[in-house]
């Protein structure tokens, strides 16, 4: 379900590159965002990890296209390795998950977006398949309302909603929400398979589920990214930090003693 | 004393959540609600605070000592559900005015209100500019301002980092040890450990029963 032919043959990466970046908010002095310079390669998972308000989901969407910022650029684009005509295709899951509904039913939604997606000819088939990796019985929800899905059909369909669109690249903005221990564990084993042939972004207050997802992390703090690399960098230069390292201290060396 | 469902019946459309539900709930008592995915968590919860209205059977209330049925104060798993205003300071205050505080008391009210979830500076914003978290503690302060008799809180840690996680148990405690019932839908062992009791539902029957270790 997660391989992709064009994959196989050209070995494509995407990368993100963010100069002189500043996203302002209105209403809001006290807070902007900035980036003023930064190249990541999404060879492998990245975890953005952060506290509430650290501008983790402004940063997604700024990814994604669907923000933009006051001044200065941020893209993801293919490597310099990979030669294609089409840019990447990027899928974000919001936060809420309700937001993905197009039409008012399960089902409607999924017609409308297969109809958008005419490259997918077996959509439909990949999101029953996927909800059934969730436990979650496609025929059972179909003629729902959007409003009549418990918080955790909700996250689960708009999950198997975007992986099935196939995306290049695609971010999930805290996906556990409304997940409990074996959503959270389908969540984890469904979304690895998928990174093994494409990009993926996790956004997360959950750091417990960074480490299990991801290679590459970055640290937000105050609309800044305050530390980026891998675990081992993580643990051994991050907590030198005093400026962001206390804050996150407790956070970070439980989840360190488990790993 | 205690809530105590009797015989009640409830279904979306056609697809039956509870049939003919017989429970029995300690009045006052910080209670978990927990259960799978889709098991009717929601459900319960809405239908204890009266959001829901059972297809048949009652659902009977400790009555206080002026015969009136308590206050509910619920929040919505998504906290987008709970907002009303276009302006932050106004949905703090949206329970108040209900309720025909006076306007001194309020104002005061609501701007210690907002110090504490540290958006002060944003009070004239929209909620929908707020993140994820920041909705979430807004929704929970709109919805414990009022102080009701009973919180009923649809997994309300669900979009909070571990330092908002840690001051939100620390309200519910204090407000719980100040004689508040709380009704706590969550998914996590470590939430449910907090509380007194738990209603566990499974294929659509709900049994209340003590959690360890507590008195």
């Amino acid at each position: 379900m997660f391989s992709d032919e064009r994959f196989l043959l050209m070995c494509p990466s995407i990368q993100i590159i963010a100069k002189n970046l500043v996203c302002r908010y209105e209403n809001n002095d006290s807070f902007h965002l900035e980036i003023p310079d930064l190249t990541q390669m999404v060879d492998s998972p990245i975890g953005i990890y952060g506290l509430i308000g650290s501008g983790k989901s402004s940063l997604g969407q700024m990814i994604a296209g669907l923000l933009q910022p006051n001044s200065g650029e941020i893209r993801a684009s293919w490597g310099p390795e990979t030669k294609s005509l089409e840019s990447p295709k990027i899928v974000y899951l919001p936060q809420f998950p309700g937001k993905i509904f197009l039409g008012s039913r399960v089902v409607e939604t999924v017609d409308l977006i297969a109809q958008m997606n005419p490259s997918i000819p077996n959509f439909s088939t990949d999101v029953r398949n996927l909800l059934s990796l969730f436990s979650v019985d496609y025929a059972a929800i179909s003629e729902r309302n959007g409003y009549e899905l418990s918080g955790g059909e909700l996250r689960r369909f708009a999950l198997s909603l975007g992986i099935a669109r196939q995306p290049d690249l695609l971010i999930l903005d805290e996906p556990t929400i409304g997940l409990g221990k074996i959503g959270r564990t389908q969540l984890t084993e469904i979304a690895g398979e998928f990174s093994k042939n494409h990009a993926l972004i996790v956004i997360s207050h959950d750091f417990s589920l960074l480490v299990a997802l991801s290679k590459e992390f970055w640290i937000m703090e105050q609309g800044k990214i305050v530390f980026h690399g891998n675990f081992s960098e993580l643990a051994s230069n991050f907590l030198q930090r005093e400026t962001v390292g206390l804050r996150f201290f407790k956070e970070f060396t439980a989840v360190s003693t488990l790993s | 004393m205690s809530i105590r469902f009797i015989d009640v019946s409830f279904a979306y459309k056609e697809k039956p959540v509870f049939s003919h539900l017989n429970l029995e709930i300690p009045e006052s008592n910080w209670v978990a609600i927990t259960g799978n995915c889709g098991t009717g968590k929601s459900t319960l919860a809405k239908l204890i605070a009266g959001i829901l209205e059972p297809d048949s059977g009652r659902i009977e209330f400790p009555k206080s000592s002026n015969d009136e049925i308590p206050d509910f104060g619920y929040l919505f798993q998504n906290p987008e559900d709970q907002f009303v205003h276009f302006f932050i300071e106004r949905e703090i205050a949206f329970n108040l005015e209900n309720q025909n505080y006076p306007i001194e008391m309020m104002t005061l009210k609501v701007r210690n209100s907002l110090g504490e979830i540290g958006l002060s500076d944003r009070r004239k914003d929209s909620p929908n500019r707020l993140s994820g978290g920041e909705k979430q503690r807004l929704a929970l302060m709109g919805t414990m301002i009022s102080e009701p008799n009973y919180l009923i809180l649809d997994e309300p840690s669900s979009y909070l980092d571990i330092l908002a996680q840690n001051d939100l148990i620390k309200r519910i405690t204090a407000l719980h040890a100040s004689g508040v019932g709380i009704f706590w839908i969550t998914q996590n062992e470590q939430e449910k450990a907090l509380t007194k009791f738990c209603i566990e539902i499974v294929d659509g029957n709900a049994k209340c029963f003590p959690m360890k270790g507590s008195c």
